[in-house]
């Protein structure tokens, strides 16, 4: 198990965002979450990357509890708003995709002929290697979200995790994007993506998960009626009549 | 070459090659983390330890070093309390300096001719402690910097994936304002409490200019910083004005020559 979050529950202040939350994700699975605004998608994110704690529950990464978890080379991040280089930002996509590295490599370390390596590996992968040492302000909004979705592979994570990647992103490099991801897909690699558009994870996600404060719906085993998001997003869950807590998504 | 006759412009050389490394090294990692503020705000804190070295009888570097380290820890505190407006901590901290600076200057009857010498920099006052001091903190300083130049890369463009990278932020951050502080207490005496974040952020502003990627950057504004001392020195000697000020000048040259003949990243690209 590569993510396992057992009956989580957060509260901003005397507001619950998370109520229960239970989901698992597995080597090879490419699982989508969604929901409305504030349904606590982002706030997922924090506590499976260690940002924030649960007041209840847990959140387990390869089996170790996320507070002593420290193999964080073993996952890839992109966060939200991941293309915002200004126009002056001095430095070249290799170093930016290099730089994914410094955790690995370590203090007091500089980086060495396999960092190197692995950095340009992963610039083929999102097919930017053209643009290895092109400044990378140069690059459109869609090129430096590759730029980081590099920076995330050149760790040679065992999942990748993307936080709203569709937010600001243009139909043509959402169709890349898509296109992309599909590719890492088929590859074998296990991704975690949260987007507020179900349409968009619909086309890419194996598991499909419903967020709104609890996990309202999914698609997985033990739920053989594929969930209409739509009901879902539209705070139609009470028609959803599934169970809110408790293995939602056994996989 | 005559200048070169006179011990105390030796000594000024050595210094001011020194902070001519150091600063725009600092100064880089503070412009892109948008903090150039931090700098004037620390300047400031010097000016009161200036003023408590002479009025207490003690090296005014090393005093400046201590109220600037003391400064930088404030800072970061107060940035904990004012997460979402981190500015304060350094609003907060530049007034205290200040206030702080003006009620010692007062006690110390304005403290003579001696401490403003510290506000411009002057060539004749360094001292040979003054040189060692320099030395002693900028020399482990500059090899800290270039040790953690990874670390500190990674987080000027996003601390959240830093973090969840597995590097030690808050303690990177923590320390980088440190090394801000005691750059600065080392930068003064050549340059001044006035003027030395200028030391720091226009060989950057000259570096972005003409650099294409970090490495670069930061080549450049090294060469920049140590050219525009040794003008800035040149012309202190030999028009017999503060170096404080014939540095800044020669930079503030350079970034209108280079901003003339090479209008190249923040123009060319407004738009994108």
């Amino acid at each position: 198990m590569i993510i396992d979050i057992n009956d989580v529950h957060f509260t901003y202040g005397c507001h619950p965002v998370l109520d229960g939350i239970s989901l698992h994700v597995s080597e090879g699975d490419v699982v989508g979450v969604t929901g409305p605004n504030g349904a606590g998608k982002s706030t997922l994110v924090h506590l499976i990357m260690g940002l924030m704690r649960p007041q209840a529950g847990s959140v387990k990464l390869f089996g170790v509890p996320v507070e002593k978890f420290r193999e964080w080379h073993r996952i890839g991040f992109v966060a939200q708003k991941a293309t915002l280089f200004n126009s002056s930002y001095p430095a070249t996509v290799f170093e930016v995709v290099l730089s994914g590295r410094a955790g690995l490599r370590g203090i007091f370390r500089f980086f060495n002929r396999e960092d190197k390596r692995c950095a340009e590996e992963a610039l083929e992968r999102v097919h930017i290697l053209e643009y290895r040492n092109t400044p990378v302000c140069d690059l459109s909004g869609g090129q430096q979200q590759r730029v980081m979705i590099a920076r995330a592979l050149a760790v040679r994570p065992r999942v990748l995790i993307m936080d709203e990647p569709t937010t600001g992103v243009d139909a043509a490099n959402l169709a890349r994007l898509t296109r992309l991801l599909a590719e890492l897909r088929n590859d074998g690699v296990t991704m975690l993506l949260v987007s507020h558009e179900p349409e968009w994870l619909a086309s890419l996600a194996s598991k499909r998960v419903c967020l709104d404060r609890k996990i309202c719906s999914c698609n997985c085993r033990g739920y053989a009626n594929e969930v209409r998001w739509e009901d879902c997003m539209a705070g139609r869950r009470e028609k959803l009549s599934l169970g809110l807590r408790d293995g939602l998504v056994g996989g | 070459m005559e200048i070169f006759h006179y011990d105390f412009m030796l000594r000024a050389l050595g210094g001011g090659l020194l902070v001519g490394i150091i600063c725009p090294v600092v100064g880089l990692f503070i412009t892109l983390r948008r903090m150039s503020m931090i700098a004037d705000a620390l300047s400031h804190v010097c000016l009161s330890g200036v003023a408590a070295g002479l009025l207490l009888g003690t090296q005014p570097v090393l005093a400046a070093a201590a109220f600037a380290l003391g400064g930088s820890l404030l800072i970061e505190g107060l940035r904990e309390k004012y997460r979402h407006y981190a500015e304060l901590s350094i609003a907060i901290i530049l007034s205290a300096g200040v206030a702080l600076a003006a009620i010692l200057i007062s006690l110390g009857n304005g403290l003579g001719g001696g401490f403003m010498s510290y506000l411009f920099g002057s060539l004749v006052l360094i001292t040979v402690e003054d040189v060692w001091v320099m030395a002693a903190i900028g020399i482990p300083l500059l090899l800290l910097t270039l040790l953690f130049i990874k670390e500190l890369f990674c987080i000027t463009f996003d601390e959240v994936s830093a973090r969840v990278s597995g590097l030690p932020v808050k303690l990177i951050n923590t320390g980088f304002t440190v090394l801000t502080a005691l750059t600065i207490a080392v930068a003064m005496r050549i340059v001044g409490i006035l003027l030395v974040s200028s030391l720091m952020i226009l060989p950057v502003a000259v570096a972005m200019q003409l650099a294409r990627s970090f490495k670069g950057t930061l080549l450049v504004a090294v060469a920049t910083g140590e050219m525009a001392v040794l003008a800035g020195l040149l012309l202190s000697f030999y028009l017999d004005l503060p170096p404080g000020g014939t540095i800044v000048m020669a930079l503030v040259l350079a970034l209108v020559m280079v901003l003339v003949v090479a209008p190249r990243r923040y123009t060319a690209r407004a738009g994108a």
